[in-house]
């Protein structure tokens, strides 16, 4: 996201250091920076918000959060802080939700005012991020969203009917065949359960894609005196589905298929009313407010033992606080079994309510395993919420040993669960769990009842308690009483949800970059893997036999596999063998043999070993080896057709592995040889160490020129003391750059004197050369070399 | 053309420039106790992304454009990275272990000289008792030194992938100034190199593995770029064309 360091400048009294040194500490501490921008005396930087960050710092507030962290320097206001319940409340608009997919909908109406163009600041900011100023109030709206993270949308009051003087508004899913006309005269075919604003009234004109994009019937203009205004929130996983579905990603789209939190609109909403007020002016009827089921305040905890553990430091405890407090996350330092007892105590008598969720229903009522959910995580410790999730969660313990705190498990009236749901999915467990408290010590214990036993919470002696007649296992969910941090997320940082997350938190502010190396305790075992020992020797020993080792490409044009969304259609299926891809190899590479070192043995010899697909099986995926031979000098005749060539290569193999495969005659085509690799491998002994490798030299490679080769021959006659490398020489010097490659391809004397013939090969890494060039250079070459006492170019 | 050559014909054939290096990467892993695992390239949809924790509708699978198989409805697709390797070796031993899984990946992308459709990865896993980021500093900053044969250093950043927590992007001291500083590391002295990070909670929690008695890192780099940064090449699609004119520098 593009973010203003003199925007971001609004949150801070103390003047922030260059845009440069933003970036810096960003990027060491949180995000990376795509790029820095001056424009005036702005700096705009673009950054790269993680996902998990995407619910909170898609936004300049967001940032300045984290550069206060970073820095440590202090914030000079909190948009978050203060709240006026949204009101005054109006009669003039009425909504009516009828999808789960929103969780929030918040309007305000105001009434009278004026449409024109923005202050001269707001437009700067805007155009600063590189966003065109449409008017005051969507100007208002947009600067809102990039200040705060929460998209916004307004329609145009007199554009909808009223009755008297009542719009009404409905929130729903689409059915089939809707369309909508965007405000970009687009029109969509919407997808069915499209989250839809629509007028709520028998004909309905629909005002837009909630979360996505508004439409076109309600859209302000310079004429529009009266507006709403929305602030919603909208269930990220059917945003994301409709904007893939259209491909119509918006700063909107974005924002809520991350998830934002749906307190956003409570402060956001009353921020832009009061823009809207000192800008465009109009009074403010009031404001309405779907949010029926309010989350309650998150919390998690971890303790400096987990803390050091993970990222192998050695921070203190007031280290910790220091970094909690930079961070703006409010925590407390408790001892978590103090915690869980005392808080558990407090609740008795809360009602029974199955499925009660800890987010939503507690305190006000739970089921017996949100209740010790429940308690854990007031005390920092996330544990599962199913009770035989949380039976494999905890260590088992035996009844001598039970202490306060730990939990009890029983088995009863209630479901009973024999395998584990979410956490550690699939583990068993007879004789099965139904019911689930916490010993409170002196052969008590406290829990949430059954509706059909007692419905509340109570505290009762175990061994008299109904609900725990048939007790199953003990299990403790901490080993000490070591106190924890417990944070209060706020509730804009849906990211924070367990342990690590806190970890990460302290382990970034803190600096990921001061962790010391450790050594490593060796504890694990080595296993030698068979297939890729064979491999590897294979590879060697086809080495050793003058073959190179060959990649080809595994998307082909042919094969028994199909990719649903290939990247072009020569490569739409996967290979099915490798012959076909060493063939082309084979063609290509004798094509290329002037400019390889090869050519003096006269063939092309290379080989490949790499998963070929038959099926979509992928439990026994197909390894295949194959290698090829192909003479580049065709008039030579070959001592013995390629193909014993290939037979015979293929027995060394063999008798050198010492594998008791069978040639097959199929295994063998023209030029290629290709066998499954398992046929080779299956009865090899199984190995106990690598092979160590010679220590390899430091490789430097030249680049490939894209531009074709040209040749040319000379022979030339020279005393018989010259060498071979002395005319060499003296071609190269002549030739320059552009001789890429040569090779001494005949020589026999006669009469004192020895003839000497070269191939050269000619390429430029620029440019195609002409034949007029290279007969140039040949020219200047015979020259030179007819000018040496006794040399002579025949 | 009886005795025309002075020198003895060049019989040697030529390993790819990825093959020897996985070789080599292999044989430095294995000294630290790191064991060679191997997987299939086609894989489900579970292995790739659910068991990652990468829900489908999640905005975090943009992370890996992925190649699907026909029909659609097998929910087959190329392996976007060799973290599945990972996976189902987990839920088939117990820890203490340490592995590496090197292959070939596959990214719906569009390519250039740096990236290819098709490439190759190296992931890493270990998992213990008290494996920390500390620990995966030390393991890697070792690896690094012996690939490239000097002494390298590693730097954490803050990152995000859904299987790790806390994620890291690691920088490794840059090999063309040594660290003081030039074109290719942008005057950082430092080049990014991987991604890495503790594992989830939730991936342990997939696999059978007790989050509150085992914990451990994973790291992931590609093996291309570790070619281009080792041997200079400048276009990593040569590396799947079948050329000689490239595999025979090495």
């Amino acid at each position: 996201m593009k973010i203003s360091r003199e925007w971001l400048q609004t949150y801070f009294k103390d003047s922030l250091p260059s845009g440069e040194k933003i970036a810096e500490a960003l990027t060491m501490h949180a995000f990376e920076i795509e790029g820095i921008e001056k424009t005036g005396k702005d700096e705009v930087l673009d950054v790269k918000v993680l996902p998990n960050r995407a619910h909170d710092c898609l936004s300049h507030y967001g940032i300045a959060k984290e550069i206060s962290a970073i820095l440590d320097i202090p914030l000079s206001k909190d948009p978050f802080e203060k709240e006026n319940g949204l009101k005054p409340k109006t009669t003039s608009v009425l909504v009516s939700v009828k999808t789960k997919k929103v969780t929030r909908f918040s309007t305000a109406l105001i009434k009278n005012v004026k449409i024109g163009p923005s202050p001269q600041w707001l437009q700067a900011r805007l155009e600063a991020l590189g966003q065109k100023s449409i008017n005051n109030i969507v100007d208002i709206t947009n600067y809102a969203m990039f200040d705060l993270g929460q998209p916004l949308h307004v329609f145009d009051f007199d554009k909808l009917s009223t009755k008297e003087g009542t719009v009404k508004i409905s929130v729903r899913e689409s059915g089939a065949g809707e369309t909508l006309e965007t405000l970009d005269d687009k029109i969509y075919d919407l997808p069915k359960e499209t989250i839809l604003v629509t007028e709520d009234k028998d004909v309905q004109k629909i005002l837009g894609m909630g979360g996505i994009k508004g439409g076109k019937e309600a859209e302000i203009t310079e004429n529009t005196k009266n507006i709403i205004l929305e602030a919603a929130n909208f269930d990220a996983k059917s945003i994301r589905l409709t904007s893939k579905f259209l491909r119509l990603r918006t700063d909107a789209s974005v924002r809520f298929e991350n998830g934002i939190a749906p307190e956003l609109p409570r402060f956001v909403l009353p921020a832009v009313v009061k823009l809207i007020l000192e800008i465009a002016g109009g009074n403010l009827e009031g404001y309405t407010d779907y949010y029926p089921r309010p989350r309650n305040p998150y919390k998690t905890g971890v303790s400096l033992k987990e803390i050091n553990s993970l990222l192998g430091e050695s921070l203190t405890k007031k280290d910790v606080e220091k970094i909690l407090k930079r961070l703006h996350l409010p925590y407390e330092v408790i001892a978590p079994y103090e915690k869980v007892l005392s808080l558990g105590k407090s609740l008795v008598g809360s009602a029974y309510s199955y499925g009660a969720s800890i987010s939503y229903d507690a305190p006000r009522a739970f089921d017996c395993s949100s209740f010790t959910a429940y308690l854990f995580a007031q005390a920092g410790i996330s544990i599962p919420r199913i009770s035989i999730d949380q039976l494999f969660y905890g260590e088992e313990i035996q009844e001598a040993d039970l202490k306060a705190g730990d939990l009890v498990f029983s088995r009863g009236n209630g479901t009973v669960h024999t395998k584990t749901l979410y956490f550690m999915k699939g583990k068993n467990f007879e004789p099965g769990v139904s019911h689930v408290g916490i010993y409170l010590g002196q052969g008590n214990v406290i829990h949430a009842s059954g509706k059909e036993s007692r419905g509340k919470v109570l505290e009762e002696a175990l061994s008299e308690s109904p609900d725990f007649k048939e007790v199953v296992s003990y299990r403790r969910i901490l080993q000490d009483d070591e106190r924890r941090f417990v944070v209060t997320a706020p509730f804009e940082r849906l990211d924070l949800e367990g342990s690590a997350d806190l970890i990460e938190e302290i382990g970034r502010i803190y600096g990921l970059e001061k962790i010391t190396s450790a050594s490593q305790k060796k504890e694990t075992l080595l296993k030698i893997d068979k297939n890729f020992f064979y491999i590897n020797k294979i590879k060697h020993f086809f080495q050793e036999r003058g073959f190179s080792e060959v990649y080809t490409y595994a998307m082909r044009n042919s094969g028994t596999l199909e990719i649903e969304n290939p990247l072009a259609s020569d490569k739409k299926y996967l290979r099915k063998n490798l012959t076909d891809g060493l063939k082309e190899s084979l063609q290509k590479n004798t094509w290329y043999a002037p400019l390889l070192d090869l050519y003096d043995t006269g063939e092309v010899k290379i080989f490949e070993i790499g998963e070929i697909f038959k099926s979509l099986d992928t439990e026994e995926p197909l390894i295949s080896i194959a290698f090829g031979i192909n003479r580049v000098k065709s008039k030579e005749k070959a001592t013995l057709e390629t193909k014993e060539r290939l037979a015979e290569e293929f027995q060394k193999l063999l008798d050198y592995l010492g594998s008791k495969k069978e040639i097959k005659p199929g295994d063998i085509d023209v030029s290629v040889a290709e066998c499954d690799l398992e046929e080779i491998i299956k009865n090899l002994p199984e190995v106990s160490a690598y092979d160590s490798l010679k220590p390899s030299i430091q490789k430097k490679y030249t680049s490939l020129s894209p531009y074709p080769y040209l040749l040319r021959d000379i022979a030339v006659f020279v005393p018989e003391t010259i060498s071979s490398g002395d005319v060499l020489t003296a071609i190269e010097k002549q030739a320059g750059k552009l001789l890429v490659h040569t090779m001494l391809f005949d020589q026999f004397k006669k009469e004192r004197k020895i003839s000497y013939a070269f191939r050269l090969v000619f390429q430029s890494h620029d440019k195609t050369l002409s034949d007029a060039e290279v007969n140039e250079i040949m020219a200047l070459i015979t020259e030179n070399l007819n000018h040496k006492n006794g040399w002579q170019v025949r | 053309m009886k005795g025309m050559k002075e020198s003895a014909p060049k019989l040697k054939g030529h390993l790819h420039p990825i093959s020897q290096m996985i070789e080599e990467i292999n044989l430095i892993f294995s000294k630290m106790g790191f064991s060679f695992v191997e997987g299939p390239e086609i894989e489900t949809e579970y292995y790739n992304f659910d068991a990652l924790n990468i829900p489908q509708w999640h905005p975090s699978r943009d992370m890996w454009d992925t190649f699907w198989l026909k029909p659609q409805n097998a929910r087959k697709l190329l392996r976007t990275h060799t973290s599945p390797v990972q996976i189902r070796y987990m839920e088939k031993h117990t820890p203490p272990f340490a592995i590496i899984a090197p292959g070939k990946v596959y990214r719906h992308e569009a390519t250039d000289a740096t990236h290819e459709a098709q490439f190759y990865q190296l992931e890493g896993l270990m998992i213990g008792k008290d494996i920390s980021l500390a620990t995966m500093k030390g393991i890697l900053e070792k690896f690094f030194s012996e690939f490239f044969g000097r002494e390298l250093k590693a730097r954490l950043r803050p990152s995000y992938f859904p299987f790790t927590e806390p994620s890291v992007e690691v920088d490794m001291t840059c090999i063309r100034c040594n660290g003081v500083g030039c074109a290719t590391c942008k005057g950082t002295g430092f080049i990014e190199f991987m991604g890495a990070g503790m594992v989830h909670h939730k991936v342990l929690e997939a696999v059978g593995i007790h989050p509150r008695e085992w914990q451990g890192f994973a790291f992931g780099a590609g093996i291309d770029r570790l070619a281009m940064m080792k041997y200079g090449i400048d276009d990593v699609r040569l590396l799947y064309t079948g050329d000689l004119r490239l595999v025979n520098q090495f």
